[in-house]
């Protein structure tokens, strides 16, 4: 298994009739296999669409020009039904909602077997019992019971498990997380960034795990990559990027952020950020 | 201390349902002028029904909101009774707590207006008293006025929100959650705006939010609360600084720093339940 991700100058336009949006300025990103490569940025800095691209989910309405290799195959050239054998297979993907990313209609059986049975032609039978295998690797206990509930039976803390246990269902190389603990409560945050942390070392997983959330990215990244307007500022490894930022955005990013090294720790600290008109507003 | 301006006595709210949810289970806490309380909980604990509360939106099966020495009317069908007004709040979503088909000044003055009407003659009109003047108290152009909710960032927006409700010259402002939705970058400012904003204008602030690292900067006091209970309450610096209640401890223990440690935050088994006496620091 590879899974090292290599993204050499992606640009992505946004198309309407008359205009022409850049999203992605040409993003540069090498991700070793097997590590939990970070990316931050705030809201449309380009982190999402970064992610959507690799697993070939960008929008209709998009241009992209670049590389995107995984292993020996630039998923940029790979169009149409080829694209299905890359995607659920090789690059899995967990959404920030696991309440509108997992179908409430169907049972998490068949949410957890369709793909595994198109992908790996397998028997239903031996798809149950991947599909069981799979549950209880992410800490959903209750075996062949729990694949004939809903998932509205189920936790936001439990539903985000079952939806990474569906991305990981057919051994990927890749999982792409797009914000996965955000709408999660702390407390039930730090249990599924210890699974994150356990399936990579266990499994020798790459993830690409985008978050807004400074503090959840120094918890989980092995390295960091800092996106503002649809490229990468800066990249290094966890603790260099939060002790020893280099770009200036990514100082004055941790600058205002409670609890960095670098942050506010009293009310006082906050006078003189609104003072200085810190916070990259507007 | 002075009289409180709000004052909470064992509010209970129940949603109905069989059985009914118990969203509120025994609430009693004051809030006085120039003071900043910080109500921090994880999701269902019963803060946001609180905030509905406090407001009138909800009325409550048990207990009773003093504002001002007399109980708080509930909601009725005409709108909000003028001498409710004086309790305002800031919504989590300032993309959709704003009319997106008023242009903002339009909206700010929805909010002199409420002041208007409640104090009349006796306003002593201390603060700003047009649209312009607010938008440049809260360190923005006077223009903007003329604009449109669209044109505006989120924290942006919140400024605004926050103008709209400091408007109505409220004794007590309530945000619910309000900086959750903005950029990491900005939350801990526009918090920090927000509360300062309300206590130069001498009104006490209800802060509800569930992040603990922001609130705990700007909050004098902190109120924890677990399964629509208090289970702690004192000094918001004493209770970051020595969480004593164990659901408090869990909580913040849970908090992961960007210190680029790459520490875990401790996890605690799902299903670990709290004990509910509460602690006063």
């Amino acid at each position: 298994m590879s899974g090292e991700l290599n993204i050499k100058d992606l640009k992505l336009d946004i198309k309407t009739h008359d205009e022409v949006t850049p999203i992605l300025r040409g993003v540069n990103l090498r991700v070793e296999a097997g590590t939990v490569q970070g990316l931050a940025g705030e809201s449309g800095s380009g982190k999402t669409m970064t992610g959507l691209t690799v697993i070939g989910l960008e929008p209709a309405t998009a241009v992209t020009t670049g590389e995107i290799w995984l292993g020996d195959t630039d998923l940029l050239t790979i169009t149409g039904s080829s694209l299905n054998a890359i995607r659920g297979q090789r690059v899995g993907m967990v959404f920030q909602d696991p309440s509108t990313s997992l179908h409430p209609q169907l049972s998490i059986g068949s949410q957890l077997t369709d793909h595994m049975r198109y992908h790996l032609k397998i028997s239903k039978a031996q798809a149950r019992e991947k599909a069981i295998a799979a549950l209880d690797r992410v800490g959903i206990t209750g075996g062949s019971s729990a694949l004939s509930r809903y998932p509205h039976e189920y936790s936001g803390g439990q539903r985000q498990r079952i939806a990474i246990a569906i991305a990981l269902a057919c051994d990927p190389e890749l999982v792409i997380m797009d914000e996965p603990t955000t709408a999660l409560d702390v407390t039930v945050q730090a249990g599924v960034l210890a699974l994150v942390r356990d399936l990579v070392d266990s499994l020798g997983l790459t993830v690409l795990f985008i978050t807004h959330d400074l503090g959840v990215m120094s918890a989980i990244a092995d390295r960091v990559a800092v996106m503002r307007r649809g490229a990468v500022v800066e990249e290094g490894s966890c603790e260099q990027i939060f002790t020893d930022p280099q770009h200036d955005y990514t100082r004055s990013l941790l600058s205002s952020l409670p609890g960095s090294a670098t942050g506010p720790r009293t009310r006082d600290d906050l006078a003189h950020l609104a003072e200085i008109g810190a916070g990259g507003e507007s | 201390m002075s009289e409180p301006v709000l004052s909470v006595h064992d509010v209970v709210v129940d949603y109905p349902g069989r059985p009914p949810t118990r969203a509120v289970d025994g609430v009693s806490f004051d809030i006085h002028t120039g003071e900043v309380v910080g109500l921090v909980g994880e999701s269902g604990c019963g803060k946001s029904t609180m905030a509905r509360v406090l407001t009138g939106l909800l009325k409550p099966n048990a207990g009773t909101v003093i504002y001002r020495g007399e109980e708080l009317r509930p909601l009725g069908l005409g709108g909000r009774a003028p001498d409710s007004t004086g309790v305002q709040m800031v919504f989590q979503d300032p993309g959709s707590s704003l009319n997106p088909r008023r242009r903002i000044g339009s909206q700010i003055q929805d909010g002199l207006d409420a002041a208007k009407r409640r104090l009349g003659a006796t306003d002593a009109k201390d603060r700003p008293q047009t649209p312009q003047e607010w938008l440049e108290r809260i360190g923005m152009d006077p223009e903007d006025a003329q604009r449109y909710p669209r044109s505006f960032s989120g924290g942006q927006r919140q400024r605004i929100a926050t103008a709209r409700a400091l408007a109505a010259a409220p004794d007590v402002l309530i945000g619910d959650e309000p900086i959750s939705s903005l950029d990491a970058s900005t939350q801990a400012l526009i918090a920090y705006v927000m509360s300062t904003l309300t206590i130069a204008q001498g009104a006490g602030m209800l802060f509800i939010s569930h992040d603990l690292a922001v609130v705990r900067l700007i909050a004098d006091r902190l109120l924890v609360m677990y399964k629509g209970r208090i289970v702690e309450r004192g000094p918001a610096q004493k209770i970051w600084a020595d969480p004593q209640h164990p659901y408090t401890k869990a909580l913040l223990g849970a908090i992961p720093l960007p210190d680029g440690a790459q520490r875990m935050p401790t996890v605690t088994p799902p299903g670990t339940s709290y004990p509910l006496d509460e602690i006063v620091r």
